[in-house]
């Protein structure tokens, strides 16, 4: 399906760009797009232009381009080569302009300035396809813009920039890999659909967590999938995720992009919805199976119905054998179900001395868990983490932090599941601890005292 | 071993972090007849043997307990002997992610230092991959294959005593081949323009330089421009810890009733006064106040004024709030990003090749 095949485990490290793979295509302006690599196939990137998918495989990924005419594209060193770093300006040629010491002369005249109008680029865009064409119209709109030569080197270089970010037909070919496909979320404002989870936070869940070959975790993923992808691409095909979820499937739909075969899914996550984990005994799968002679005698499409069938009562007999047995070596939780009525009823279901980690868009949703696991003792360092990466623009003598970054990020809650002894309570706590109690206890006898006197 | 895959139960020669408090982790090896020493007690090792990993160990006479815990690089991190200052978790974790590490990846590390992130490393790349690790300080290069060895890592490693900034990263006999390198040196740029033989020229290569400096990182950009790196990025990590806490709830209503009855109460006892003062007339003496008793009743006292009330009394109202540590890391250091793509020549030759591969692929 979907032109999915089955993939070794080098392959999958995504080396070179191949027929079948989904990619990532990385614009001039930062925008992003999924296709596929479909055999002679032609990939539109709407006022970008158009290619052919064949001209693109069999370079490494992470490869750039620009668009030449009759779909054919060149590949580029970078996506900015010749663009912000001045040494190689072969590229695109800027024409020579005087440039003025500072911008007290620029009067801001708004659309007026630009001699250049909206009909003329439409027509200058549709002589051709390839990017000297965006070479053309970028000369053209500084060559007719009144005021160019009063703005300082620094703000020309910058307009330039920015002209050549909306104009270039150039693109980067990027691996599917996770922080990519979530990067690429981010950038879509689809902020809802990941729980606004960013790549640092992923990362930092993926160490909280230990996730490594042979671990078998226990998952909530309301990311659509990313979580899960993320946490397969470190386990190397060993080890199991119980995807826990609370539909009728579990809605992992970025996983279809990626190099993972069904038979590799079904190997590794394995889904089970809320009512079968919590009710194990009532939700048992209870068909077949039948006799091998009713099974011969089935119409075909009853038969591979029936085989489908049995594999899937297969997987979820596995997945309630895994919960009940109980010793995962990790929760991963992704969710907008309420963690502070549901976490602290699986923490039971965790080894000893593995992590828990439970991500919330809202750090308010995971004070109260906090709370919860700082009185009962089952798990040790309940802290919430948060991390921030700050971006800068990096050109030498320019450097300085982006002037916006996509907002949110996250919270995550880690701690380890530890098995305390009965009764067991610190000698240096004990006497603070009775001290607090015994001052509660007087503190309420005041307060009766007080209450009837009244 | 423990840093690579889980134990379920301690055995003897077991490397467990014995977790004393938030502060104080002790890792030790587990040995039939010997002693942990502690500031709660002693903890004989044979006691510990056969206990299910993340057990609270009482002291024999029960005066105190410690947990034992399975290793992690994030435990290591947080225990081990700091020889140099360290790469900690919200960095190196967003390190191995956006350069894509994975099982199977290969790595350069330069210099290995506390070996802290030597260990992260080790268990994200492992079983297949390989780290290539580099140390141009002696004793610290001995420590830190002395603890790999303990610590059973190296089958996953090549430590290397070197500068790499005047040897280079190749080592004889050993195709490198490496996908990510990471660079945590003094001047990286010295050691960049040696990359070229030991990382990978058959896909992209990622590099990342960890340097707390903004000098430093102008000339890492440099070196990297001139040695065909691409996609060059600097960025900061900014990470917080928070703690859950409780802040009591305290209302106007309460506020302004608790006003009129400390007001109501001082009337009360200026006409108690004025009674004393008709009853005795000037005899100083006997003027006195109502007798004192040590807790003596404040009236209505909504905030337990004068009590020490423990945060979360069930007899009063409570927000949960979070709060900073009270020292915060702000600044650990500048990491700078690049990516080295090689300019494949694709001709018709390869494409074809490639096709019948994903033929093969097809009919598995």
């Amino acid at each position: 399906m979907m032109g999915k095949v089955l993939r070794t485990i080098k392959e999958r490290q995504r080396k070179i760009i191949s027929f079948n793979d989904y990619v990532i295509l990385t614009l001039p302006s930062g925008a992003t797009k999924i296709i596929e690599v479909r055999r002679d196939g032609t990939i539109s990137l709407g006022k970008f232009g158009n290619f052919g998918a064949n001209y693109i495989v069999g370079y490494s990924y992470g490869q750039s381009f620009e668009i030449l005419e009759n779909k054919r594209v060149q590949p580029l060193k970078s996506i900015t080569y010749g663009l912000e770093d001045a040494d190689s300006n072969e590229s695109t040629p800027i024409p020579e302009f005087s440039s003025s010491e500072d911008n007290r002369n620029l009067v801001d005249k708004g659309d007026e300035v630009q001699k250049v109008t909206a009909e003329e680029i439409e027509k200058i865009k549709k002589q051709g396809g390839g990017n000297e064409i965006a070479n053309k119209l970028i000369s053209k709109i500084i060559e007719g813009h009144e005021s160019f030569d009063k703005k300082t080197v620094y703000s020309q270089d910058k307009y330039v920039i920015r002209k050549q970010r909306k104009f270039s037909r150039r693109f980067t070919v990027n691996a599917l890999s996770p922080s990519n496909l979530l990067n690429h979320m981010r950038n879509d404002r689809e902020m809802d659909k990941i729980q606004g989870l960013s790549e640092e936070v992923l990362g930092m869940m993926m160490s909280h967590a230990n996730v490594m070959p042979g671990g078998n975790y226990l998952v909530m993923d309301e990311t659509g999938g990313i979580v899960v992808y993320a946490m397969l691409e470190r386990m190397h095909g060993e080890g199991t995720i119980t995807l826990l979820h609370e539909n009728d499937q579990p809605k992992i739909a970025h996983l279809m992009h990626t190099n993972y075969s069904e038979e590799e899914l079904y190997k590794m996550v394995k889904p089970i919805n809320l009512l079968q984990f919590m009710e194990p005994a009532d939700n048992k799968p209870n068909v077949g199976p039948f006799p091998d002679d009713v099974v011969k005698a089935m119409p075909d499409m009853r038969r591979k119905r029936y085989y489908r069938r049995m594999k899937k009562v297969k997987q979820l007999n596995e997945s309630l054998d895994m919960v009940q047995h109980g010793a995962f070596d990790g929760l991963v939780y992704v969710s907008t179900l309420n963690p502070v009525g549901f976490v602290p009823k699986i923490i039971n279901k965790i080894a000893g001395s593995r992590s828990i980690v439970v991500y919330s868009q809202y750090k308010e949703i995971l004070i109260g868990l906090s709370h919860i696991f700082l009185r009962d003792k089952h798990i040790l360092l309940p802290n919430i983490y948060e991390s921030r990466v700050r971006h800068f623009q990096t050109i030498p003598g320019r450097l300085h932090p982006t002037m916006t970054s996509v907002g949110g990020g996250g919270y995550f809650l880690s701690g380890i599941k530890v098995i305390p002894t009965e009764g067991a309570v610190a000698s240096g706590r004990r006497s603070k601890k009775r001290a607090g109690v015994e001052q509660q206890e007087e503190v309420k006898k005041i307060k009766l005292a007080s209450d009837s006197s009244a | 071993m423990s840093f690579t895959s889980f134990k379920t139960k301690i055995e003897e020669g077991d490397f467990v972090m014995a977790y004393l408090s938030r502060t104080h982790i002790k890792p030790i090896i587990v040995k039939k007849g010997e002693k942990l020493n502690t500031r709660f007690g002693t903890f004989p090792h044979d006691s510990m043997i056969g206990l299910p990993y993340g057990s609270q160990l009482m002291t024999p006479k029960g005066r105190g307990f410690i947990y034992l815990l399975h290793p992690t690089p994030e435990l290591w991190t947080m225990s081990l002997p700091h020889r140099t200052q360290i790469v900690y978790t919200p960095d190196s974790s967003y390190i191995v992610q956006r350069m894509g590490v994975i099982p199977g990846s290969r790595v350069i590390e330069a210099g290995t230092g506390s070996g802290s992130f030597t260990h992260a490393f080790v268990r994200t790349i492992a079983p297949t991959g390989k780290l290539f690790t580099y140390e141009f300080h002696k004793e610290r290069y001995e420590q830190a294959v002395s603890e790999f060895k303990e610590h059973k890592l190296q089958e996953y490693l090549i430590c290397t005593n070197r500068d790499v900034c005047a040897d280079g990263f190749d080592i004889d006999g050993t195709k490198i081949d490496a996908e990510a390198v990471f660079l945590d040196l003094p001047s990286p740029w010295e050691a960049i323009p040696h990359l070229k033989s030991v990382i990978t020229h058959e896909t992209e290569a990622r590099i990342c330089c960890f340097s707390p400096c903004v000098e430093q990182v102008l000339k890492t950009v440099t070196a990297l421009q001139e040695n065909g790196w691409t996609k060059i990025e600097m960025t900061e990590v900014s990470s917080l810890l928070w703690e859950s806490r409780k802040v009591m709830i305290r209302e106007l209503d309460d506020a302004i009733k608790r006003l009129k009855d400390v007001k109501k109460r001082q009337l009360e006892g200026i006409e108690y006064m004025k009674q004393m003062a008709v009853k005795y007339g000037s005899n100083k003496q006997a003027k006195v106040h109502k007798p004192r008793s040590k807790n003596r009743d404040r009236g209505f006292n909504p905030f337990g004024k004068g009590f020490h009330i423990i945060e979360g009394d069930e007899n009063y109202k409570w927000f949960d709030v979070s709060k900073e540590q009270k020292e915060i890391k702000t600044h650990t250091s500048y990491l700078t990003f690049a990516i080295h793509v090689p300019q494949l020549v694709v001709n018709d030759e390869n494409i074809e090749k490639q096709e019948t591969d994903t033929e093969k692929a097809d009919k598995l």
